[in-house]
């Protein structure tokens, strides 16, 4: 089945942003101290920061791990969520 | 009858040694409390835990002394309040709210301290245990 245009440019664009969140998500974890490591769930293996760059960039269910990771806190900062979680501590 | 306590604690990993090592903060908890074991898992009335992956970071200049982490402290004093909860007779609802509660606090003490204090990047994890850490079924049981 051939591709509409318009949604050859929807996908380019998907593609786009996703290439855009990946630097995002690497850049904040080069912010990160190499000196300590990630103990991720029930995963055997430890991950540096620079392993888990590796996994991003390779797009590896744990790369997916942890930009759903970072995405989940950049959401929850633009929504003002987390300082509301924060200040309403007491439940 | 009273209750029992079944803590498993294989080292076979860092993972693995950090938790074991931590979990005798809970282990001593309940020996104060004159409790043996507790088996939350048998005939289970509730679920405490996360829905995804519990994440911590850890120092690995610490290895050694898994205890003297301040990183690792961060994420499992949180979590390991749990358990320590159960055992002081708070049920599972207050348990979750106020090791909920101390996730948040450790998140609030990073954001006050702000960008240059040395572990402000672990919010982001904290975040996401807090949010993913979850109390199933009877909030109201105890152990």
């Amino acid at each position: 089945m051939v591709e509409e245009p318009k949604e050859k440019e929807l996908k380019r664009l998907e593609e786009e942003i996703s290439e855009d969140i990946k630097e995002l998500v690497i850049y904040r974890l080069e912010m990160l101290s190499p000196d300590k490591k990630f103990s991720i769930g029930s995963y055997e293996k430890e991950f540096t920061r620079d392993e888990l760059i590796e996994e991003v960039r390779k797009e590896t269910d744990i790369g997916k791990k942890v930009i759903e990771v970072e995405l989940t806190f950049l959401r929850a900062l633009k929504e003002g969520t987390l300082l509301e979680e924060v200040l309403t501590s007491e439940e | 009858m009273g209750s029992t306590l079944l803590i498993t604690r294989p080292e076979h990993d860092v993972t693995t040694h950090y938790l074991s090592k931590w979990s005798e903060k809970i282990i001593k908890e309940a020996k104060n409390k004159g409790k043996s074991v507790i088996d939350l898992s048998q005939g289970a009335t509730a679920y405490l835990g996360y829905k995804e992956d519990f994440w911590f970071r850890y120092n690995v200049m610490k290895i050694s002394r898994p205890l003297e982490d301040q990183t690792a402290a961060l994420f499992l004093e949180p979590s390991n309040y749990l358990v320590i909860a159960l055992l002081k007779g708070h049920p599972t609802g207050y348990a979750n709210n106020k090791s909920k509660a101390l996730f948040r606090q450790n998140i609030e003490k990073l954001l006050i301290k702000g960008p240059s204090a040395e572990d402000y990047n672990a919010i982001r994890y904290l975040y996401w245990d807090m949010l993913n850490q979850v109390c199933l079924g009877d909030k109201e049981a105890t152990v």
